[in-house]
């Protein structure tokens, strides 16, 4: 929906991209998960190591083709699929006691797509038009009266032992409300 | 607010996104206009003006 002049195919791909990294991304920590509490009881088994290293070399792909797409200008999908790619990252492996020597390595890793879903937010903004940039506006007001409402609703309940939700949910939550935004607001004007 | 983008975009043979590229603006924010979704600010309406080479009033 915003100022892109790429044709559809690139949008696609780069979202079927995104996709498949955030898959692969799952998978390398599930492969360097499985190698980890392997190697407590015995050497690391050699399966698990070429499954990390092949997840290593499909995602340096993947990233490279990425990129192509990224600088034939983004869409408002590929930053949301940053945000899912950060999420999975998280996610999978969470927990896991085994994985604790590569925790600190792999949450900084994170700082990266951060950074990167900062700067591609900025530009999109940057870029849009005057309608687009009202659309994006109003998205975001809705989901910031989401998170605040669901917030104070939590807030309201902590006293209540009521069990504590993981933080991803915050990050999730205001992810899927700012699309859902997007989505109901970019209808108004079609 | 009511416009004849759509006559002049079509006397000129014009598409949206030719438009929407012409005024440095979304395909989207084009259809918004024609469909009278959406009234345009003082600048892109100037400017659509300048496109078509006629005066504000007879958009």
């Amino acid at each position: 929906m915003l100022n892109d002049t790429h044709p559809k195919s690139t949008q696609k791909l780069g979202i079927w991209l995104l996709l498949a990294l955030t898959a692969n991304g799952a998978l390398l920590r599930l492969a360097l998960s499985l190698a980890m509490r392997d190697g407590t009881r015995n050497p690391i088994p050699a399966a698990a190591i070429a499954w990390a290293l092949a997840a290593l070399a499909l995602t340096a792909s993947l990233l490279w083709l990425l990129r192509s797409v990224w600088r034939r200008r983004d869409s408002w999908a590929l930053y949301l699929g940053a945000a899912l790619l950060c999420i999975v990252f998280y996610k999978v492996g969470r927990n896991r006691p085994e994985l604790a020597p590569i925790e600190l390595p792999l949450a900084i890793l994170l700082l990266a797509p951060a950074a990167l879903l900062v700067w591609a937010f900025v530009r999109q903004v940057r870029r849009a038009d005057e309608l687009e940039r009202k659309i994006l506006f109003q998205a975001l007001a809705f989901a910031f009266v989401i998170e605040f409402s669901v917030a104070i609703v939590y807030a309201l309940l902590e006293g209540m032992d009521v069990p504590r939700p993981p933080s991803i949910l915050w990050a999730s939550l205001l992810v899927m409300s700012w699309a859902a935004g997007l989505g109901i607001f970019a209808r108004r004007y079609e | 607010m009511k416009n004849h983008l759509r006559v002049l975009r079509a006397e000129r043979d014009w598409s949206q996104a030719e438009l929407a590229e012409r005024l440095s603006v979304s395909r989207q924010t084009v259809n918004a206009i024609e469909t009278e979704r959406y009234d345009p600010s003082l600048p892109l309406a100037f400017e659509t003006a300048r496109v078509f080479e006629c005066r504000i009033e007879d958009l």
